[in-house]
């Protein structure tokens, strides 16, 4: 049945993970004091090279996963593995590093690699959080269904403001043409809305901002208030529900939106940290045998 | 004017046979009612593929055909008429036969006399069409066919007709037109499925105007500038009218069968579709008149060309065997006794009772789509859970079934056959069969066993009775004999029921118990006011048990989750298996216990309740294999596609982010592997086949790329897609940017047509580890289930 891959196979590879990390504890103890602890000795030496080929295991993940031709194992066993193996790093490491740290590449590594393992663990929160919250936003519809749903109203809604005021009109096909369904990597983080409207007497020249279709429908609303009745609160009745409704499915796509991407903006932090934590690595390890 | 033989139609048959009365320089006359030959031919549509079934038949034509475009069909039997210098005259409709052999008189339409010996009748079914009988209607921009549907552009079409082609004609019409499809009744009844499932979709997003339950009162003229004319249209709400640039009606047509009465031949009965009587020579009641082609029974191009080529041979004399003689001899060679075909064919109807009651030609037809094995004793045929539907017959030895799960263990002997119960339901195989002496088997194919069930009665009730008689011994009591539940199966009776019927209601008055013999059945109960599925019965399962506890209304209500058919025993016949074996009492009591607990479970959580209704409302109660998601460990990242497109030469099969969901569950679209398949049904190239472990696959050499199944999948789990490229090797495409990236695929390279072929998904056949689709997955979201298993993942 349906298992999350952290406790894959009855979390495999957590004891995995911790035994790993009992050899480590049980490595830096067998140091004798005489010497400081560090990387620089036999026993750093080593938990240092497990550490590397950990390193090396882990980034090889991006490449188990394309290949997809691969039978004997399962991706998500990797990646119970690459979770549970990737945390033990920590210790381990932190445990070579035996507590000298500075400003040199050696303490780089060690910051970057800390890095890549804390922005897994934000990938581990949001991808065991979001895709119920996603779901739940989504309501069994795809977003392509909602879009759809929303060309529907917008074109409804073109038909109904055809027969209002050239005002409102212009206002309400301004909002329409002017929202924002998305913006850049952090505005999305942030949760910013660009969409815009015109809106007529609001002071000043050019298109407002209309977050969340909020200054469009306060401005239909006011011009149902002051409408003598009639024909036009009519129609201007009808527009304000159909821009709720048009509102309500724009709430659930932006939401998706903003979702979707919270889930996997972190993976542009891990993988190129991951880069990065290798260049130094090289360094690290080139610098060491220079010194030896 | 006097000839040896007058040859009455130029279809296939005609054709062929005037072509080799002129290459033997036999005088003849080839007569035709239309202006062009093969008129049958020329009214398809254009472009469409013609077939040339059956594939195992050599042609025995001077003419040409193979499988191609009508268009070509067309041109090379033209050919063939210029090449051979045929003696043929078009519009020329014989309206009357008089006479006997040696001087028979044929009256055409324009009172002309033809004067001939022998006479080839084929004209077909087809028969005229159906003209629109209305005041004013005799004008040419009503037209009976339709030529090329993209030669018109931006018209107001009217095509009136609720059959195939005129649905097929509204669906091509309407990319460029406005067209209005006029049924004469209030819904699209004799349609194929996917045709109706096109236009109604087509009339719903509003592509094609229908009107319902209307009939042409009368032609007017225009009342619109550049339109033709207005048609007035009677309808239940009054008088309707539209004017329009052309009509293309499509009213099926007038039937032969008078006039073939008229010249003489008799039939044996008077049932619309019953055939003329004919001796195995192909002539008729009156002698000296032969009918060949689709009017004699045999409506394949090949055949009737066949027929065409022998016909005059018969007449001149001389005897022929017919074309598929080799074959059958060869594959009659298997045999021990080497007999010619005909004694061969004989003996194996004496041998065997069901294939004493086919026709001659089914049998030939039936020993042609057949393995004949020979086997040595001690053989495995197939073994429990294995998918296979292919049905055996036993020509000689005798083989041993038997279950494990139900115990059952039973001997069938020569005359016997075995493998109706996956045959019927599309399941897995329920026994191993093993042969206890040396055996000849005839294994045939679903489709031909389906082909011969429904058109012999008696083969099909044969096999119907076996079937239930062993199904009671399955399931009910595996320790009685089959010949002493002979009296209780001939008690039960067979019922279909369509997905969505009800087999009984909470309340009912019943006491029958229901064995599923195909399909799936959902057991729901009321629940504050509406039902709720409690359980799901599976094929080889009972529904029903109340007969035995003597409650008289029903507990539950019984649903076909997909369609049904049941044996349906009465509470006397149940009697009867349990004074046969007492011991079933227990059985049943036990079975129910089970029940209880599943139901228990589902009635505990009513979410759960929900979430089954829903999957049944998506069509899984027909799945052998579906892939579902799980919504909330899904992170959306398609890996899934990808290694579906990459280990698929760049096409992906599954469509992740399609398909309905509900709560957590999400039904994506790709292949659920039915338990009978609707592509499979109506495959004109055999091409769709179902592999031992139960993936249903397209075989990409044999597939013709008609779309049809495509189009009869109600899950769009099938796409058409142009032959694709090999894969870039991952590494040069990681390091290097070379070629694709995985998953991506891409055209070949080079020019020329490119033909689409039906593509889908096929479990991952031949790689091991299973889909590549849920190995794949990294957070655990995709999984593959089968029905059994449904309720066990809620």
């Amino acid at each position: 049945m349906y298992q999350s891959f952290l406790s894959y196979a009855r979390a495999r590879y957590f004891w995995v993970a911790l035994f790993l990390v009992v050899i480590s504890v049980v490595i830096y103890s067998m140091q004798s004091s005489v010497t400081p602890r560090n990387g620089g000795t036999w026993l750093g030496f080593t938990l240092g090279t497990i550490g590397l080929l950990v390193i090396g295991w882990l980034t090889y993940f991006g490449v188990r996963k394309r290949r997809y031709r691969a039978s004997k194992t399962q991706v998500e066993g990797w990646l119970s593995a690459h979770v549970y193996l990737g945390s033990s790093l920590l210790i381990l490491a932190t445990l070579h590093t035996g507590g000298e740290i500075g400003w040199n590449i050696h303490t780089a590594a060690y910051v970057l690699m800390i890095l890549v393992i804390f922005s897994g663990f934000y990938g581990v929160y949001v991808y065991r959080r979001y895709p119920m919250v996603i779901a739940q936003n989504r309501g069994g519809q795809s977003r392509e269904m909602y879009l759809q749903q929303l060309a529907a109203v917008d074109t409804d809604l073109r038909r109904t403001v055809g027969a209002a005021g050239p005002r409102v009109r212009d206002a309400v096909l301004s909002a329409i043409d002017r929202t924002a369904i998305g913006a850049g990597s952090i505005d999305l983080l942030r949760g910013r809305d660009l969409s815009l409207a015109e809106i007529p007497d609001a002071g000043g020249a050019g298109p407002k901002p209309n977050p969340g279709q909020t200054r469009i429908i306060a401005y239909l609303s006011e011009q149902l208030a002051s409408s003598p009745g009639g024909k036009d609160a009519e129609i201007l009745q009808n527009l304000v529900n159909q821009y709720a409704r048009r509102k309500a499915l724009l709430d659930v796509i932006a939401r998706d939106v903003r979702l979707q991407w919270k889930m996997r903006f972190w993976l542009f932090l891990h993988v190129p940290l991951t880069f990065a934590l290798w260049g130094a690595l090289l360094g690290h390890a080139l610098s060491v045998f220079f010194y030896w | 004017m006097r000839f040896k033989v007058a040859i009455v139609g130029s279809g296939p048959g005609g054709l062929s046979a005037a072509a080799h009365a002129a290459e033997l320089g036999v005088s003849h006359i080839l007569l035709e009612g239309a202006a062009a030959h093969a008129n049958t031919i020329q009214r398809y549509q254009k472009g469409k593929f013609v077939m040339a079934e059956p594939g195992y038949l050599p042609l025995r034509s001077p003419i040409e055909f193979r499988e191609g475009k009508r268009e070509e069909l067309l041109s090379w039997w033209l050919d063939g008429l210029n090449k051979y210098k045929v003696n043929v005259r078009y519009g020329s409709e014989v309206t009357r036969i008089k006479g006997k052999q040696g001087e028979f008189a044929l009256t055409l339409a324009n009172g002309e006399t033809v004067e001939a010996e022998f006479i080839v009748l084929g004209i077909g079914v087809q028969g005229n069409p159906r003209r629109v009988e209305a005041p004013g209607a005799a004008v040419p921009w009503i037209e009976y066919t339709l030529d090329d549907p993209d030669a018109f552009k931006d018209e107001t079409i009217i095509v009136i007709g609720a059959g195939d082609a005129a649905i097929e004609n509204a669906l091509a019409l309407s990319k460029q037109n406005r067209v209005i499809i006029v049924n004469r009744q209030d819904q699209f009844a004799r349609a194929k499925e996917g045709n109706l499932r096109g236009i109604l979709k087509a009339i719903d997003d509003g592509n094609v105007e229908c009107l319902y339950s209307a009939n042409v009162a009368r032609v007017e003229p225009a009342t619109v500038a550049g339109k033709s004319g207005k048609v007035v249209f009677k309808t239940p709400s009054g008088e309707t009218d539209v004017d329009c640039n052309r009509v293309i009606a499509r009213l099926g047509a007038v039937p032969p069968r008078k006039f073939v009465e008229s010249c003489g031949v008799t039939f044996p009965s008077p049932e619309a579709n019953a055939l003329p009587e004919l001796d195995a020579q192909y002539q008729s009641s009156v002698p000296g008149l032969y009918v060949i082609g689709a009017l004699a029974g045999y409506p394949l191009i090949k055949q009737a060309m066949n027929q065409g080529y022998e016909v005059i041979e018969y007449m001149l004399g001389r005897p022929v065997k017919p074309a598929d003689n080799d074959l059958l001899q060869e594959r009659l060679n298997v045999l021990p006794v080497k007999l010619d075909v005909e004694p061969c064919l004989k003996l194996l109807r004496e041998r065997v009772p069901m294939f004493g009651e086919l026709n001659p030609l089914l049998l030939r037809e039936l020993v042609l789509e057949s393995e004949i094995k020979s086997i040595p004793a001690g053989t495995t045929v197939y073994r429990e859970g294995d998918y296979s539907t292919s049905f055996f017959t036993i020509v000689d030895g005798e083989v041993n079934v038997a279950a494990q799960a139900s115990g059952i263990s039973y001997p069938v002997r020569r005359g016997g056959f075995f493998g109706e119960g996956s045959l019927l339901s599309g399941r897995r195989r329920t026994t191993t069969v093993t042969t206890t002496q040396p055996s000849i088997l005839f294994e045939t194919p679903g489709r031909t066993m389906f082909k011969l069930m429904s058109s012999i009665a008696s083969v099909k009730d044969g096999i119907n009775f076996i079937s239930a008689t062993r199904a009671l011994k399955e399931r009910f009591v595996p320790g009685v004999a089959e010949k002493d539940l002979r009296a209780v199966a001939a008690r039960a009776k067979l019922k279909s029921f369509t997905r969505g019927a009800t087999i009984y209601k909470e309340g009912d008055k019943g006491e029958e118990i229901f064995l599923i013999r195909r399909g799936t059945v959902a057991i729901a109960r009321a629940r504050d006011g509406k039902d709720s599925v409690v359980r799901l019965v599976a094929a080889g399962q009972y529904v029903g048990e109340s007969a035995l506890l003597r409650i008289v209304s029903r507990t539950e209500t019984a649903r076909a989750a997909v369609d049904v058919d049941a044996i349906v025993l009465d509470r006397d016949g149940f009697l009867e298996l349990v004074r046969k074996d007492p011991q079933l009492v227990k059985r049943v009591q036990g079975d129910l216990q089970q029940r209880a607990a599943v139901e228990a479970s589902l009635q505990a959580d009513p979410r759960k309740a929900e979430v089954l209704d829903f999957m049944l409302g998506a069509g899984l109660g027909e799945a052998t294999n579906a892939l579902l998601i799980d919504e909330s460990l899904c992170v959306g990242c398609n890996n899934c596609e990808i290694a579906c497109a990459s280990t698929h030469n760049g096409v992906s099969r599954l469509n992740r982010a399609a398909g309905p969901s509900f709560s957590t569950v999400h039904v994506p679209t790709v292949c659920r592997h039915c338990e009978t398949p609707h592509c499979m049904k109506d495959c004109p190239a055999n091409a769709i086949s179902r592999s031992k472990d139960g993936a249903v696959f397209i075989n990409q050499e044999t597939c013709i790329g008609c779309e049809r199944c495509k189009n009869n999948c109600p899950y769009g789990a099938i796409k058409m897609s142009v032959p694709q490229i090999k894969q870039t090797g991952l590494w040069s495409w990681l390091l290097f940017g070379a070629g694709n990236a995985p998953g991506q695929g891409g055209y070949p390279k080079g020019g020329g047509e490119i033909k689409k072929k039906a593509v889908k998904c096929d479990l991952c056949e031949g790689q091991s580890g299973g889909p590549a689709c849920v190995r794949s997955c990294p957070t655990g979201a995709a999984l593959r289930f089968g029905p059994s298993r449904f309720t066990e993942m809620l």
